[in-house]
């Protein structure tokens, strides 16, 4: 049986990876090209004309060509935050899982103290340390990030740790790591994935939090919350300016969630109908 | 109490590594000596180690220094802008509530229905759209268009009403995925079908039998909630112009105002520790069983 939300929500986001992938050859104009004479041209349903059809910033920048580069800025910086915390988080806490005793303590208190906190605000104080930047945003919200993947998989762990197949391969003689890396690991893989789905709009809307405020990616490279935060000023005079990348970010981030729901429902059944969500994000 | 240390600690060291605060703090004319000077008065030419130890010892007798800008004890700066970011969070926290919780209940009475769709398509919408969008959308409508609410600052009850609902709509959505999918699991166990059959009517068996027992998980994420509603709120504090701890935080991470940013974030943990015990102490008036040792 088809799941409707698998399916609207893999369209959406194939639809936005295609976008953002191909972005200089779907863009009109460069994200930079200014033109100071076409400067908050309204879009083309409320008085605008189709040479921009989604209308113009302050400087005369084509907005549709800004947001179609900005989901490559979105995607790509909630992806491999996600791939830093995921390979962090699922590193310790399958460690931790299947060591257990003063090490799980050990790695499980360190998530707890870092749950303590909110974890925009430290992502915050990361950027501010390392400075804004795409590289710096990615590792900013992986490591702010990373305790939610270790519960998970160390939960996940804890549930496949003394299973038949895992005592028949150390009754075989596999080393820890061996067992870990083929035994463990992709007998939780499934749930995984399922969760790391789900963290992945948190970290898109994140990563606008982060350029909301200044400390993401630096204009003159367009992302959805740079967008925002530059065009906030002139909400009274062009609202699409503000609504469109706003909707942008909630439409992909929607799109992620659906299909997170989706592939929990495909594969881990017994899950449906139960609400799994990631991190807030902004 | 470890938990705060290492906290501090690790804020600590990510403030040390953004830099030289004394640079922000002198014109571009001073020489080398006025910055050793300001240096010196502050116990930055301190080895590190030193510095820390110092802060924690000052920190546990309420002392968190001045600020490096306004000269004034970090902590009292940091508590002075505390009730207007617990205003902010036990507001938006109590429209979530008020919200979600009945949305989740109706959505699991009414499972596989419209009704289910619906609510099952705002808490989606509700986890993916960014607070601080939602916050410029709802200036634009009922501020700058209806001219119903003020746009910021907080002056009376009505300017709490825009940022507290653009805070609230995540965990709202949150609240009412979690209520309908704990309801979902309760509604189908055996007390509920014997108390329908004893005759107890549908809202006494919702309110007393079912979401009784689905509260736990209730309690726990908004319990976690309310914590990050009071210090994670940076973004929509700064939209609405509102003078808490989250705008604080955020203009002294910028300005590298390492006493202020270390009394929030100790404060902050504090809170969410005294938070996380107090969910651990209204466990067992929820459920019985927890004081009693029962599984």
């Amino acid at each position: 049986m088809k799941s409707p939300q698998l399916v609207s929500g893999a369209v959406i986001v194939i639809v936005f990876v295609t976008v953002g992938a191909f972005a200089p050859l779907l863009a009109s104009h460069h994200y930079d090209d200014q033109d100071l004479s076409l400067s908050l041209k309204p879009p083309a349903w409320a008085g605008g004309d189709l040479a921009h059809p989604l209308g113009t910033d302050e400087f005369g920048r084509d907005t549709l060509s800004r947001l179609i580069y900005g989901a490559r800025i979105s995607l790509l910086v909630g992806l491999f935050s996600v791939v830093v915390a995921g390979f962090m988080g699922i590193s310790i806490g399958v460690l931790a899982g299947y060591r257990g005793g003063q090490l799980d303590a050990l790695c499980m208190g360190v998530a707890d103290v870092q749950y303590s906190f909110p974890y925009i605000l430290l992502a915050i104080i990361i950027t501010a340390f390392w400075g804004a930047g795409l590289v710096n945003v990615i590792l900013a919200l992986g490591l702010a990030s990373w305790m939610t993947f270790a519960r998970a998989a160390r939960a996940s762990t804890l549930s496949v740790r003394e299973g038949e197949y895992v005592l028949a391969a150390r009754a075989l003689g596999a080393g820890s790591t061996r067992i870990m890396m083929r035994h463990v690991l992709p007998n939780i893989m499934a749930p995984l994935i399922v969760f790391t789905t789900f963290q992945l709009p948190s970290r898109i809307l994140a990563e606008a939090t982060l350029s909301f405020v200044g400390l993401g990616i630096q204009p003159p490279v367009p992302s959805w919350g740079n967008m925002l935060s530059q065009s906030r000023g002139y909400l009274l005079a062009q609202p699409w300016l503000v609504a469109l990348p706003g909707l942008a970010l909630t439409v992909v981030a929607l799109g992620v969630n659906q299909l997170g729901d989706g592939l929990r429902d495909r594969l881990d059944p017994r899950m449906k109908d139960h609400a799994v969500a990631g991190q807030r994000g902004g | 109490m470890a938990a705060l240390v290492v906290v501090l600690l690790i804020v600590f060291a990510c403030l040390l590594a953004t830099g030289d605060p004394v640079e922000m703090l002198v014109p571009p004319e001073a020489t080398q000596a006025d910055k050793a000077k300001i240096r010196h008065a502050y116990g930055l030419d301190r080895p590190v180690l030193y510095q820390f130890g110092a802060f924690v010892w000052r920190a546990a007798q309420g002392d968190f220094g001045r600020s490096f800008f306004s000269d004034r004890p970090a902590l009292v700066l940091v508590l002075e802008r505390l009730p207007a970011s617990a205003e902010l969070a036990l507001a938006s926290t109590l429209i979530a509530i008020v919200g979600g919780v009945p949305l989740g209940i109706v959505a699991a009475v009414k499972r596989a229905t419209i009704v289910d769709q619906l609510v099952i398509g705002l808490a989606l919408l509700g986890q993916s759209v960014a607070s601080f969008w939602l916050a410029l959308m709802l200036i634009f409508f009922f501020a700058v268009t209806l001219q119903w609410l003020p746009v910021s600052g907080r002056e009376s009850w009505s300017s709490l009403v825009l940022p507290a609902f653009a805070l609230s709509f995540w965990l709202l959505a949150l609240l009412a995925r979690l209520t309908r999918s704990e309801m979902l699991e309760v509604l189908t166990q055996d007390y509920i079908r014997t108390a329908r059959a004893k005759g107890i009517g549908t809202g006494a068996i919702l309110v007393r039998h079912a979401l009784r027992n689905a509260l736990i998980p209730l309690v726990t994420v908004t319990g976690v909630s309310l914590g990050w509603q009071l210090g994670g709120a940076v973004v929509i504090e700064a939209v609405f112009a509102w003078p808490g701890l989250g705008t604080t935080l955020l203009e002294a991470v910028l300005r590298r105002d390492y006493p202020v940013v270390l009394a929030g974030v100790a404060v902050l943990s504090a809170l969410f520790i005294a938070i996380n015990l107090a969910v651990d102490a209204l466990y067992v008036y929820i459920d019985p069983r927890i004081r009693l040792g029962v599984s």
